[in-house]
């Protein structure tokens, strides 16, 4: 039985491949616009290859940009083009979930399909999300992690982007409903979040005022790729023991993994979350699904994925876990995040 | 005429020194910050110090365009390139010898300085139109994605000399001064002297002042402009080896808009922005008030961007207002001793 599923699967093989050449692919000709958040930010350089990778094989052109101050007005003008471009479908990480709406709504009016990816566009303003992992479980596994990394005991504080970032918020949200719920961090003492905009000396800074208000600080959380390498630095620098655990880039912090400042941080695939939101993308445009909860798909060789109900009530496409860097997983990592 | 000396008035000397009552400022904000946040001048010194470094390297070179009455807001696009440069090419493992980056960092901010200076004197285009272009044209070229791909340079490219050497301290009984204040310390010196003392420094007052009558005398204006653009755009690449240097890491946005806190510590410091009226002492005072600023707004609490901008905001133009109110009197008080 098997042999002959396997002829027959052989055969369906060379059937697709040699028909591939002739017959047409799922996005011929459609045409995607890709909004990230903030133009030069190396996270969503990377994932230019993932939509890349899903165009080379679904056939579609699609276009990127962001804003240079990654701001919310910036997208919107850059949304605007797009729609005026004639897009078939927007990919969107959005800087502010609520703030976008508006233009979105205004897109799917004109049967643009709209999916955000990486930071959610609000659920009345998309037709699908695509997410790493629940908020939830980005929150707990960065919490865990540093407080692994601290024997369960002591002062911690999160340095995030900003505070209308819709991840952002919901991660802290996250980590914070987390330590009060969970018996094992009855010791932790959390002093609060502050802010570094994402960018790397106001990062720096910020930490340097954290350790000043809080000298027995024992843990810092830094969901945020470009704040996380100032906050390692800024410890480094002042020689504390403080342990850094966050959302980062792979080649940002081998200096500082090595150096012992971080035992581990996460980062999900950004190349993966734009290849399955490209096709979700595709598949919706195609009226292959609605976007539905409960709705399935195939994206290409991640499989099928099933969207599922999201954190912000809306439908959403949960990927998987998280990337794990350590000393012995950062080198693999470093050419590419 | 009377040439008799008489002691000057108390005003008379805060005209002729307007950076003391800007320091009269810096005092009060101190002691304000440290009434709410006790042991901010002990604890922070040594940050106030590192972190104003780099805008106190730029402000001197500001100073200098500033006085011919030119402006140049390409610094930080020209900080980010020539940081990145020396960064990648570490990278590649091209550069290694840390003296090597540092001038060429240099030697980058003089090119931009000269294309910059050449524009805006011979071209006879305004400067802060022609600095604008500059600062885009720099900062799209940052040699990022299409030399090694990745986006930004990360602490593992930096051979390990150049990591550590800005990142010391050294020791003075109970001070501890930062190596890269000590070095921003030294552009202030040489600036200071070579403004003060030396006849080109002084010809950027006299063109800035009065080109026509430094015309006259033989001054060639359009060589000074473009002198104080190069010595600006010098300061700048060398910023950039100092971000460098400092927090290992430079990426395409770095220090945007940065380069407005260089302008307000010279005009802080009393730099006039029509040119030819400017010191290296008030522009130290202007850069040592915005790094204050910076560390001591998140000590103070305020976790919001809004607030905190808005509390920068007041402190800015509080201390600017002052400076007018100053200038004014300066002016009546001129008037009033001519027509006696």
């Amino acid at each position: 039985m098997k042999k002959v599923l396997a002829l027959v699967l052989a055969a369906l093989l060379v059937l697709t491949v040699g028909s591939a050449l002739a017959e047409a692919k799922a996005g011929d000709g459609l045409y995607i616009g890709v909004v990230y958040k903030q133009s030069g930010n190396p996270y969503f350089q990377a994932s230019i290859n993932g939509f890349q990778q899903a165009a080379d094989e679904l056939g579609f052109t699609f276009d990127h940009d962001g804003p240079d101050d990654g701001s919310n007005d910036g997208q919107i003008r850059i949304i605007e083009n797009f729609i005026n471009q004639g897009v078939d479908a927007l990919i969107i990480s959005a800087n502010d979930p609520a703030g976008l709406v508006n233009v979105c709504k205004e897109a799917m009016d004109q049967g643009i399909v709209v999916v955000s990816y990486d930071a959610p566009v609000a659920p009345e303003g998309r037709t699908a999300d695509v997410e790493p992992a629940s908020f939830q479980q980005v929150g707990d596994i960065l919490l865990e992690s540093i407080a692994k990394s601290i024997g369960y005991e002591g002062q911690i504080a999160i340095l995030s982007a900003s505070a209308t970032m819709g991840n952002q918020q919901y991660w802290c949200a996250a980590i914070e409903k987390s330590l009060q719920e969970n018996e094992a961090y009855a010791n932790l003492e959390y002093v609060g979040t502050v802010f570094g905009d994402d960018v790397y000396d106001k990062s720096f800074t910020e930490c340097e005022a954290l350790i000043n208000q809080y000298p027995d600080l024992k843990g810092i959380i830094v969901p945020t790729t470009n704040g996380a390498p100032a906050v390692a630095k800024c410890i480094q620098d002042h020689g504390m023991s403080t342990k850094v655990t966050g959302l980062t880039l792979a080649s940002d912090m081998k200096e500082y993994l090595d150096a012992g400042i971080c035992d581990e941080t996460f980062l999900w695939n950004p190349i993966d979350l734009a290849y399955v939101a490209s096709y979700a993308a595709v598949a919706l445009i195609n009226g292959d699904i609605t976007g539905e909860v409960g709705d399935t798909f195939t994206a290409g060789d991640k499989g099928e994925i099933t969207v599922a109900q999201g954190d912000d009530g809306g439908n959403t496409i949960f990927l998987g876990a998280l990337n794990t860097f350590n000393t012995e997983t950062v080198g693999e990592w470093v050419d590419i995040l | 005429m009377q040439t008799k000396k008489s002691s000057k008035p108390l005003y008379a000397l805060l005209i002729e020194h307007r950076e003391i009552p800007l320091l009269a400022v810096l005092i009060l904000l101190l002691v304000g910050v440290s009434i709410r946040v006790p042991g901010y001048i002990p604890n922070n010194y040594v940050n106030i110090l590192k972190n104003g470094s780099i805008n106190m390297v730029m402000a001197c070179g500001m100073l200098c365009v500033l006085l011919v009455g030119s402006i140049d807001i390409s610094i930080t696009a020209v900080l980010a390139f020539s940081g990145a440069l020396i960064g990648k090419l570490m990278g590649l493992g091209v550069l290694q010898s840390t003296l090597l980056a540092f001038l060429l960092a240099i030697v980058v901010g003089i090119v931009v300085g000269l294309v910059n200076g050449l524009l805006m004197s011979y071209g006879r285009v305004i400067s802060i139109i022609v600095t604008l272009s500059t600062s885009y044209i720099v900062r799209a070229l940052i040699p990022m994605s299409w030399m090694l791909g990745m986006n930004k340079v990360a602490p593992t490219d930096l051979a390990p000399g150049f990591k550590t050497v800005l990142n010391q301290n050294l020791t003075l009984g109970p001070l501890t001064l930062p190596y890269l204040a000590l070095l921003a310390a030294a552009v202030v010196i040489v600036t200071g002297i070579f403004l003060k003392y030396t006849k080109t420094g002084r010809n950027l007052y006299a063109v800035g002042s009065n080109a026509e009558a430094a015309q006259m005398r033989g001054v060639h204006i359009n060589r000074v402009k473009i002198l104080a653009h190069v010595i600006c755009g010098a300061t700048a690449g060398l910023a950039g080896a100092m971000w460098l240097a400092f927090y290992n890491a430079i990426e395409k946005g770095s220090a945007e808009g940065n380069e407005m806190f260089t302008i307000a510590a010279c005009v802080l410091g009393g730099v006039s922005v029509t040119g030819g009226y400017g010191k290296i002492t008030g522009v130290v005072i202007g850069a040592v008030m915005i790094a204050v600023i910076d560390q001591a707004i998140p000590l103070l609490g305020f976790r919001n961007k809004m607030i905190t901008e808005f509390i920068k905001g007041i402190l800015l133009l509080f201390a600017i207002l002052l400076n007018v109110i100053l200038q004014r009197i300066a002016d009546k008080q001129a008037l009033a001793r001519r027509n006696i």
